[in-house]
């Protein structure tokens, strides 16, 4: 039985020429390096994904976009917790939605005790309540079942909508 | 004609706001740009809203059975499109359509209505004056006050001057009551011809 093997052996090992075993080692050489470049790749993004999920899933997250000069915030997000619901969407509790004009002034507040926040898309949607604050408060919206597209501004409220403006006061009524 | 559209806008004005020269007084004189020392606030419910914000503005679609309430007047529509000044303005402009019903109380505490198809309502501010004008359209828009009524298928209403212009179409109706009391006004007298 061991003369069996041996034999085996034998003819394996003649049968094998030098470059034929070159070849071979390159192609583990390769194949070693593609393997470590796909784990590195994938450490990269699970870091990434974990700094985001660990920055949503603390309590009291808040999450910036800024203009381009990268000094003036254009939106902060901002919310008690967050639970993946899948691909970049999050179901948001408590969220506050603030946005900004260039010269650092309100825009709009959105606020809803529980929405779906989805980043691929820039979407914030919930079929509950929300409540809405332009600019300096004059102007606000309540109502149920909403949509925000923040790349076009805007907004969609599908039930019970109630506005409430505040008119100016009398402007020479003022010292 | 003439005559008969001085009549229309006399009449009117007699009761919506030929008084008040002073627009604190005249309840259509300035209706949604607030001239009360205190500022009220305007309420809309509607059954929903499609708004876009641009240039610090928000357009605001409300449809399905908006209700606007104000003080001092009212307004019914299906749909009604708006431009909210998101700081430091008033509002410039309303547009109400279909079955559009308008309520407002003058200074002695009675009601003006108007309705129409479609009401444009503009607010426009040069310098120190404040032009507010509301046209009515439709197959029957009709301005009603106490003392008149005036129908046609275009009312333009100058809510400063508190007159209104029903065209060549118009159809006037003084109420009995109004020609006893209108006799009695130094402006606009239809018994005593000049």
């Amino acid at each position: 039985m061991n003369k069996a093997l041996d034999l085996k052996l034998k003819t394996s090992l003649k049968r094998r020429s030098p470059n034929h075993s070159s070849a071979r080692k390159l192609l583990a050489l390769g194949i070693c390096a593609l393997v470590g470049s796909f784990i590195l790749v994938i450490g990269l993004l699970a870091s990434a994904q974990t700094k985001l999920s660990a920055s949503l899933f603390s309590d009291d997250f808040r999450f910036s976009e800024y203009y381009t000069n990268k000094t003036q915030v254009r939106m902060r997000l901002s919310g008690k917790r967050a639970q993946p619901s899948g691909p970049e969407r999050y179901l948001v509790r408590e969220l506050r939605l603030e946005t900004f004009y260039e010269d650092g002034q309100p825009e709009i507040t959105i606020e809803t005790p529980e929405c779906f926040y989805d980043f691929a898309a820039r979407t914030v949607n919930s079929a509950g309540p929300l409540s809405i604050r332009m600019g300096d408060g004059r102007l606000t919206v309540t109502g149920e079942g909403f949509l925000w597209q923040q790349a076009q501004s805007l907004l969609i409220i599908s039930n019970r909508v109630n506005t409430k403006l505040r008119e100016l006061p009398k402007s020479n009524s003022k010292p | 004609m003439k005559r008969f559209l001085l009549l229309t806008s006399c009449t009117l004005a007699l009761t919506w706001s030929v008084r008040a020269q002073s627009p604190t007084n005249s309840p259509t004189a300035t209706p949604l740009a607030g001239t009360n020392a205190a500022p009220a606030e305007i309420t809309i419910d509607s059954e929903s809203l499609r708004g876009v914000l641009t240039n610090k503005m928000l357009v605001a679609v409300y449809t399905g059975n908006v209700r606007v309430n104000h003080p001092r007047w009212s307004l019914r529509a299906g749909i009604m499109t708006t431009s909210f000044p998101v700081a430091g303005k008033r509002l410039e402009s309303l547009v109400l359509e279909s079955n559009v019903f308008i309520v407002s109380l003058d200074e002695r505490g009675r009601t003006n209505t108007a309705r129409g198809d479609k009401a444009i309502y503009e607010c426009k501010i040069a310098g120190s004056m404040t032009n507010e004008t509301i046209v009515l359209i439709g197959q029957r828009a009709v301005v009603e006050t106490p003392d008149a009524i005036m129908e046609s298928d275009r009312i333009d209403g100058d809510l400063r001057n508190g007159t209104f212009d029903g065209g060549p179409k118009a159809r006037m109706r003084i109420k009995g009551e109004a020609l006893g009391s209108s006799t009695n006004n130094p402006i606009f007298n239809p018994l005593k011809r000049p």
